[in-house]
């Protein structure tokens, strides 16, 4: 068996052009899709980023997609992450990649409820920790389906690493994207409780007015609450994202669809963000940032375009969201969401200093020909942005970027990976994940992505550790036996960013 | 509710069953496993039946969490059905029951010597035996349900990326190898849908001949009907009739693999007749 070689970054990699940039935009100046640079001032960023398939696993070729991230806030060496992997065992139950040493190393757990014969996997799930409890909660749609529809369940645990099935919190069906996160309130009257958020799309809500958010101040019971307020076009979009801050104050970004066209699956949407003042508690839920129509929810943006039928390369497209709140500062908030201009999917970032009350009029960032945007806000109110950006033609390339400004202004931007998006050919749907993950611990940023596996280190160009057999010079991923070639295909990336 | 553990589910179940000597007691070979937990590290000698994930073991240490009440000691040969737990640098298992390895010999007998093909051949015989009709047969025609159809009331079913896209295929039957000997045609309700949730399903194209291990629409809760959609399935290819599907990939056996898997499908479907 090969001995596995550690990251290090070759001289080429600092010399990627877009590595350690930092880019200039102003909203009323700046051309939609491209950066104005400069030479970055401050200290490179310290960059972690490693393939998460075990070393037993080295054989292994599955499209392992849509990745979410959970870091224990208690003991940050402590992380948990989904993806659409099946149990490498083949049991009724699926796996969570876990690990015990700040994400170095990886191992699977197979711990969350599924069926062998569907294959050993979820059709959805996110994961998220306590604030303080040390509990792992997860948001999945279990398989198999009932009754001709999708299957909710929120799970629980308190040892990641048991080999104890998660307990099953809440059980219900006509649920989509259920989205996870989860806090531990400090202080009033829900001091030391879990305070658990799930977003999803419930097909059950009256009305067409599916945009939902399951919330407990226990960590164990749930309460649904509608947090659509508007007419639809029979139903929301799936995203639907919550962000918690820790003085009490949730907000959750959705996709209210408005007009849909079921034959061509174009439709257009208001991207809505909602807020609770008390850890979503207010009377009613939810109901705390109204729009000037009077409704709950202010319109960051009215009428934005989607098609729910198309794709950008292998990937499929249709609306994504992702939303932020400055822990510095809960009156801080960023949002970004996809739309489609003239064929081209796009995605666009913006910024509240006042709640939500009030949004920046012009995009902070506009991103051409990308998906996935994830962000968080670190403990310098540093906001980060990760995204997916499909470029080339022919033989074209995903490329992965982990972008991050102290001033919404001026940005350094990493290229984390950039692989090919035309191999492997898709097994399913979604190729890359109708999703990726940021998140913020101190001042570090953690993140996920799912990428071709091909062990190119000029694909990475701020590094890369595989744990699962490879030959970097000859760029070919190994069997078990450190001598059978593998095929390429869809993996989870974990990375830590510290600016 | 209190948590159920994998420990709980029967041995039969177990997708890996193989013969191993004990090495060391209280130990682990994988850093990850909790201090805690009842452990051992076990050289696998020999395996029976595994997914090829677990078959790649042969002639390693893993680290197997022992079985409750279990107590083995060290040069000891033992026959674990265990289940997977963790896989990192190495694997760990679950061990849910134990046995003295001459009960293996005779069970040894009658298999291959590919753990992965025993594996499989051991989960298509359950397919088999929990198939409410096994057919021989050929998809005539191939049709769009009427719950489907955008003639259909709206909103018939809310949009999701994980919406099936049923099918209907009309299998002219050829052999009824289980279920109702004089069944001509069935109506099989099959997901196109290429999303996470349905990609393993098996499609249907007209011509398609083999093996299908079938459920009813009662036995089937994927496709049953609900309050939400009480309409949803009505059969349209053949009014009336009654509405199949095979949703596990085992459950269509293509004809140009069949004699490969024909003589595991006799004796299932002899097994439950017997």
């Amino acid at each position: 068996m090969p001995k596995r070689k550690p990251a290090k970054r070759s001289a080429k990699s600092k010399n990627v052009s877009l590595g350690t940039k930092r880019a200039r935009s102003t909203s009323a100046q700046r051309p939609p899709t491209r950066l104005r640079t400069r030479r970055q001032q401050a200290a490179a960023p310290n960059v972690l980023l490693v393939n998460m398939v075990p070393n037993s696993l080295s054989g292994e070729t599955n499209q392992d997609s849509e990745p979410t991230l959970a870091v224990n806030p208690v003991n940050p060496l402590q992380i948990a992450a989904s993806a659409f992997t099946p149990d490498p065992g083949g049991g009724d139950l699926a796996p969570i990649y876990v690990s015990t040493d700040g994400g170095n190393t990886w191992v699977l757990n197979s711990i969350v409820p599924s069926d062998s014969a569907q294959g050993s996997m979820t059709a959805d799930i996110t994961v998220a920790f306590g604030g303080s409890s040390n509990v792992l909660y997860a948001g999945i749609i279990r398989l198999p389906i009932v009754n001709n529809t999708t299957r909710l369940n929120i799970l629980s645990t308190q040892n990641f690493l048991s080999s104890t099935k998660m307990k099953v919190l809440l059980d219900r069906t006509g649920v989509d994207q259920p989205f996870v996160e989860a806090s531990t309130a400090m202080s009033g009257a829900e001091s030391g409780n879990d305070q658990v958020f799930v977003g999803s799309n419930d097909f059950g809500a009256s009305n067409g007015q599916t945009a939902t958010i399951d919330t407990s101040n226990n960590g164990t019971k749930f309460s649904q609450v509608t947090i659509e307020s508007r007419t639809t076009a029979g139903q929301d979009g799936p995203p639907v994202r919550p962000a918690i801050h820790s003085d009490g104050t949730v907000y959750a970004v959705y996709h209210a669809w408005r007009t849909f066209d079921s034959t061509s699956g174009n439709g257009t949407a208001d991207i809505v963000v909602v807020r609770d003042d008390n850890w979503g508690s207010s009377n009613p839920p939810f109901s705390d940032l109204k729009d000037t129509d009077n409704f709950s929810g202010k319109r960051v943006v009215q009428n934005s375009a989607f098609n729910f039928n198309d794709f950008l390369g292998q990937e499929r497209t249709g609306g994504a969201v992702s939303i932020a709140v400055d822990p510095t500062n809960s009156n801080v908030v960023y949002v970004s969401w996809a739309d489609e201009q003239n064929g081209v999917y796009i995605i666009h970032l913006r910024q509240s200093s006042d709640r939500g009350v009030t949004w920046s009029p012009n995009d902070l960032i506009v991103i051409t020909s990308a998906t996935n945007p994830a962000l968080a806000v670190n403990n310098q109110g540093t906001i980060g942005f990760l995204y997916q950006q499909l470029v080339g033609s022919g033989a074209q390339q995903f490329v992965t970027h982990f972008q991050y400004s102290s001033d919404g202004q001026n940005w350094t931007d990493l290229v984390l990976a950039n692989t090919p998006a035309n191999t492997p050919t898709k097994v399913f749907d979604p190729y890359l994940g109708d999703y990726c993950h940021l998140l913020s611990l101190g001042s570090d940023f953690y993140g996920i992505f799912s990428a071709n596996n091909e062990p190119d280190q000029a694909n990475f160009p701020n590094g890369v550790i595989y744990q699962r057999n490879h030959d970097f010079n000859n760029v070919q991923l190994l069997d078990t036996d450190g001598v059978t070639p593998v095929d390429p295909s869809i993996d989870p990336f974990f990375f830590k960013v510290s600016p | 509710m209190p948590a159920k553990t994998k420990a709980n589910d029967a041995s039969d179940d177990a997708k890996f069953l193989f013969k191993g000597t004990v090495q060391k007691l209280g130990a682990s070979a994988l850093a990850q496993v909790p201090k805690d937990e009842p452990t051992a590290i076990v050289h696998v000698d020999e395996i029976l039946h595994a997914p090829p994930a677990l078959a790649r073991t042969l002639g390693k240490q893993i680290t197997v969490k022992l079985a409750k009440g279990a107590k083995p000691k060290v040069g000891d040969q033992v026959l674990f059905h265990a289940n997977s737990w963790l896989f990192g640098d190495s694997v760990a298992v679950e061990s849910v029951k134990q046995e003295v390895p001459a009960q293996a010999k005779s069970m040894l007998g009658e298999k291959t010597t590919d753990p992965a093909r025993n594996l499989a051949d051991k989960e298509l015989q359950k397919r088999v035996a929990n198939a409410d009709m096994v057919i021989e047969g050929e998809v005539s025609s191939i049709h769009l349900p009427q719950s489907e159809s955008l003639s259909a009331p709206r909103p018939a079913r809310p949009l999701s990326e994980h919406d099936p896209k049923w099918r209907e295929a009309v299998i002219n039957v050829g052999v009824v190898h289980k279920g109702e000997a004089t069944t001509k045609q069935v109506v099989v309700r099959f997901p196109t849908s290429t999303d996470i949730q349905w990609f393993r399903a098996p499609k249907f194209h007209t011509g398609d001949r083999g093996v299908w291990m079938l459920q009813s629409q009662k036995e089937s809760p994927a496709v049953g009907t609900s309050a939400k959609h009480p309409t949803a399935m009505t059969a349209t290819a053949i009014p009336g009739a009654t509405l199949y599907t095979a949703l596990s990939p085992l459950d269509f056996q293509p004809a140009d693999k069949l004699d490969r898997v024909a003589s595991v499908i006799r004796a299932a479907v002899a097994a439950k007749n017997s």
